[in-house]
């Protein structure tokens, strides 16, 4: 680790008090100061967006001297702390994302005190700039904390926590977006379950349909051929002209069979947009079961056989577990395309957090907007974060058994 | 400096694959043909547009090819400068934003940015900017890290600055890589800008919109089979360079 040229200025002086800090390369106190320049301009930049309702023009509200004060502080702290004090910067940089999330609440609740009902305080440019450099700078003290050890990691992920706390005490309550969540309360969870409902049924389908599809192809390379091929050409379909070249052909099967009518399928709905979602995420599947049956060493097959297995148990109990970790991973590929087709879904009435998305789009209400964007983003991060998890998981396990 | 400026190239594959697509899309571009294939769709009706059909195709191509040259423009110079000695924090920090890139649903993107830059072709721009800059960033990082470190080193030897090292060593190894980043990068704005439609900005996605909000099949089919069309000649053609770069 100290392997590294001490670079410049740190290495000419190297006293005791700098020891510490000379362990980092000058670019991960850039990443600091990159995360600290958007801080520094969110201070001065319009904080809070206060409007009579939902659709009227409001005014831009500032933080008052104290809080830019405090920001400019916060932002500068962590900066220099790079430089300095390395092991204030994880703490430092939660405490700085955390600031941000608590302003966002505190400010839209003093811009809402003592106005009508349907004032509406939206956050404006100061917050997502103050946010998006504090993400950076938490970025950048997590590679801090792991060249430091120790419980260091962990202080990064500290705002966390904090966060959680805050929503669950209401301290966003006045957030104009969470306003919007509480008028539609049972809807957004409808809405969010059909979200649910789709990608994990398409996911489903394609699962079904691509696993046998990558074992036969993996043992014939003419057929892999040709599969990924098709695959891939309609992977390269925007999902959206996708969706709309569906609805011909469906509805003129539900017009040709009524019995298929009877069970859902029609062209606009849910059944056009499993259908499209279903071939969009086979090509992962696929793929990645491909590569991942071909990938297996035939060195480890061969002792397979001369165990005495025959081919039905070399493929259940050898091929196939050392394949499923890189396999699950064009799973999760999968699933996070299919959130971003799903929010589209809504354009042929299938439903999906895309609700929320166009009747913002349509009527020019901002909150509508972002309650459909924010949790189908959220929703895509988290399903990342989680099969990832299970990769790793699934690799330790079955690739070390 | 022979695996750079070689004349003898292999000999080249059949090119004509490629062309079929971007056949198909001008044909289906004749004046009046798609509209009266699909008039059974529409009930019988032949589906009009205000804007011709290869006027949406063309604004619906400058769009994406424009916001191509500025993620070349912002793309290349960014992944070089990432992956110089001693950058290797600001090098994850640029990975990581492109992961998170890949993640985030583009409609949510394209969203997001409506209420900071109002409606039209400005947040859709946004969003092809930062759809775009993706794969070519990453694949530009892992095209220059892939560079051989002998071959880098023989260079050095040879007394080549670190300027001449990166123009006549590294840009053109990592090429291909880079190349196949573009690629992707374009065929995924073209179904982005399909979207936009949706905020307003003009293009394919426009008869696709509308179709489905006057429930007009005709129109729905128009605009999806040209956006299919334009996104498989694209990757065609892009494939073909590609596979030109690559047999050098």
């Amino acid at each position: 680790m100290n392997s590294r040229p001490l670079a410049g200025a740190v290495g000419e002086h190297l006293s005791p008090a700098l020891s510490s800090a000379a362990r980092f390369s000058p670019d991960l106190q850039l990443v600091l100061w990159l995360g600290a320049a958007p801080m520094l301009a969110a201070c001065w930049l319009p904080w809070v967006l206060l409007r009579p309702n939902r659709l009227a023009a409001g005014e831009f509200l500032r933080l008052p001297p104290l809080d830019i004060g405090l920001g400019l502080l916060a932002a500068l702290a962590t900066a220099l702390a790079g430089r300095f004090l390395p092991r204030a910067v994880p703490l430092l940089a939660s405490f700085a994302l955390s600031l941000g999330a608590w302003w966002l609440g505190s400010r839209s609740g003093a811009a809402v005190q003592g106005q009508a009902e349907f004032a509406r305080a939206s956050v404006s440019s100061g917050v997502w700039l103050w946010l998006l450099g504090a993400a950076m700078t938490v970025y950048g003290a997590g590679l801090v904390g792991r060249r430091l050890g120790g419980a260091q990691p962990y202080l990064a992920w500290l705002w966390l926590p904090a966060v959680v706390l805050m929503a669950l005490i209401g301290h966003f309550a006045s957030w104009s977006v969470v306003a919007e969540y509480r008028v539609q309360h049972d809807r957004f969870f409808q809405e969010l379950g059909r979200h649910l409902y789709l990608i994990l049924v398409a996911l489903g389908l394609a699962t079904l349909i691509g696993a046998p599809l990558a074992v036969w192809a993996s043992r014939n390379a003419r057929v892999s051929g040709v599969v990924l091929g098709v695959a891939g050409g309609v992977q390269t379909v925007p999902s959206l002209a996708l969706l709309g070249l569906l609805i011909a052909p469906l509805s003129a099967l539900a017009n040709a069979v009524p019995a298929l009518r009877a069970v859902g399928v029609s062209g606009i709905g849910v059944a056009p947009a499993l259908t499209a979602m279903t071939l969009y995420a086979l090509l992962p599947v696929l793929r990645n079961g491909v590569v991942a049956l071909r990938g297996v060493l035939p060195g480890v097959l061969d002792a397979a056989r001369g165990m005495g297995m025959t081919d039905n148990q070399r493929f259940w109990r050898v091929q196939l577990p050392l394949a499923l970790p890189v396999w699950l991973s064009g799973i999760r590929q999968a699933a996070v395309m299919l959130v971003g087709v799903a929010s589209v879904a809504q354009l042929i009435g299938a439903g999906g957090l895309g609700y929320f998305i166009f009747s913002g789009l349509q009527s020019g209400a901002a909150d509508l907007i972002l309650l459909g964007a924010l949790p189908a983003a959220l929703l895509a991060i988290v399903l990342d974060i989680l099969l990832r998890g299970l990769e790793t998981l699934l690799g330790r396990r079955l690739g070390r058994a | 400096m022979t695996l750079l400026a070689s004349d003898t190239r292999r000999p080249r594959r059949s090119i004509w694959p490629a062309l079929i697509w971007p056949a198909l899309l001008l044909i289906c571009l004749i004046p009046g043909l798609l509209n009266r294939a699909v008039s059974s769709l529409s009930a019988g009706q032949v589906p009009t547009l205000d804007t011709p059909l290869w006027k949406l195709t063309l604004s619906h191509l400058g769009l994406v090819l424009l916001a191509e040259v500025v993620v070349l423009l912002i793309g290349v110079p960014l992944a070089v400068a990432v992956t110089r000695p001693g950058r290797e924090s600001l090098m994850r920090l640029a990975e990581a934003v492109a992961g998170l890139g890949q993640t985030v649903p583009t409609l949510a993107i394209l969203a997001l940015a409506v209420p900071a830059l109002g409606f039209g072709v400005r947040p859709t721009l946004l969003g092809l900017l930062l759809y775009g800059l993706v794969p070519v960033v990453s694949n530009g990082i892992a095209g220059l890290l892939a560079v051989d470190k002998p071959t880098l080193d023989a260079a050095r030897g040879m007394g080549m600055t670190d300027g001449q090292r990166l123009r006549r060593i590294e840009l053109p190894l990592s090429l291909p890589v880079l190349l196949a980043g573009v690629r992707t990068s374009t065929v995924y704005n073209v179904g982005t800008a399909t979207i936009g439609a949706a905020l307003g900005a003009s293009g394919l996605g426009t008869p696709i919109i509308e179709g489905l909000s006057q429930q007009n099949t005709g129109l729905v089919v128009i605009g999806a089979l040209l956006a299919a069309l334009l996104a498989l000649s694209l990757d065609g053609l892009l494939g073909l360079a590609a596979a030109e770069e690559g047999q050098r």
